[in-house]
């Protein structure tokens, strides 16, 4: 299986020692073309290419299909007044991975929030990286990784997030 | 802008909202993000952020208080990729709530 990268997480994850464990869980990554300018950090940029080398990378081109499902999700998650922006690069990325049935990878909390109250969106599997952190390690292993994962990557799970998936 | 805006939206795309778990979302948010941006405002440096030309000072500012990223980047006019750099200069955690 694959699963649709966005540019928070792919930043954030590339940072980590043990990154290429994802690779236990995901075949590929695939990233929109959308999103490729949004990954600017050098350690993020390296990443890529090597994977791009190693061909466990792919970029998916920007079309009209997705672009229309990625416009609709825009502005249903950003008509909310108070919840956090969802920004193009990311709705097209989760526009992509609900239509391939795949899951997607973003640290930005809107997505996830927005498959809990908009109702077509339940079926969509958007993960953060704790839950990533979750589906590779068990027990006390998996407190250990995210307190590594933490140091290396200066990503701060809150306390109700890590109880929430009972790390906690 | 009130939830207004997402009924009709919602209604113009014939999308279901389930509005009680909406609020539930809203109320977790808001209670998460208080504490979240007490955690960015302890750890950001402030003496780097204070250093910043604009509008990246401003957009740093804006990350800290609301964690939101686009919106700084909306704002300042600069791309989530360089606040991202910026972000990471100034000691500003990103915080998953």
């Amino acid at each position: 299986m694959s699963a649709v990268v966005d540019a928070c997480f792919f930043i954030n994850w590339s940072q980590f020692k043990q990154r290429d464990e994802i690779f236990k869980l995901f075949r590929t990554l695939i990233i929109p073309e959308i999103v490729l300018d949004e990954i600017r950090s050098s350690i993020a940029r390296s990443y890529l290419y090597l994977l791009a080398y190693q061909r466990r990378v792919s970029i998916a081109p920007r079309v009209g299909v997705v672009d229309r499902e990625a416009l609709k999700l825009f502005t249903l998650i950003n008509s909310s007044s108070t919840l956090p922006r969802i920004d193009e690069p990311e709705s097209y990325g989760l526009a992509l991975a609900l239509m391939l049935r795949l899951p997607f990878l973003t640290d930005n909390a809107a997505p996830r929030l927005a498959t809990r109250y908009i109702k077509y969106l339940r079926e969509a599997k958007v993960y953060d990286s704790l839950i990533v952190l979750k589906m590779l390690y068990k027990g006390k292993e998996l407190i250990t990784k995210v307190k590594e994962y933490s140091d290396e990557t200066g990503v701060i799970f809150s306390e109700e997030r890590l109880q929430e998936e009972g790390i906690k | 802008m009130s939830d207004e805006f997402l009924k009709i939206v919602s209604k113009e795309y014939n999308v279901k909202i389930l509005w009680d778990e909406y609020r539930k979302v809203l109320e977790e948010f808001r209670r998460r993000e208080e504490k979240a941006r007490e955690i960015r405002r302890k750890h950001a440096d402030w003496d780097f952020i204070n250093k910043q030309p604009e509008p990246i000072r401003s957009a740093l500012k804006i990350l800290v208080e609301t964690g939101d990223i686009k919106l700084a980047s909306m704002i300042s006019g600069l791309k989530v990729g360089i606040i991202d750099e910026y972000r990471r200069k100034a000691k500003i955690p990103y915080t998953i709530i």
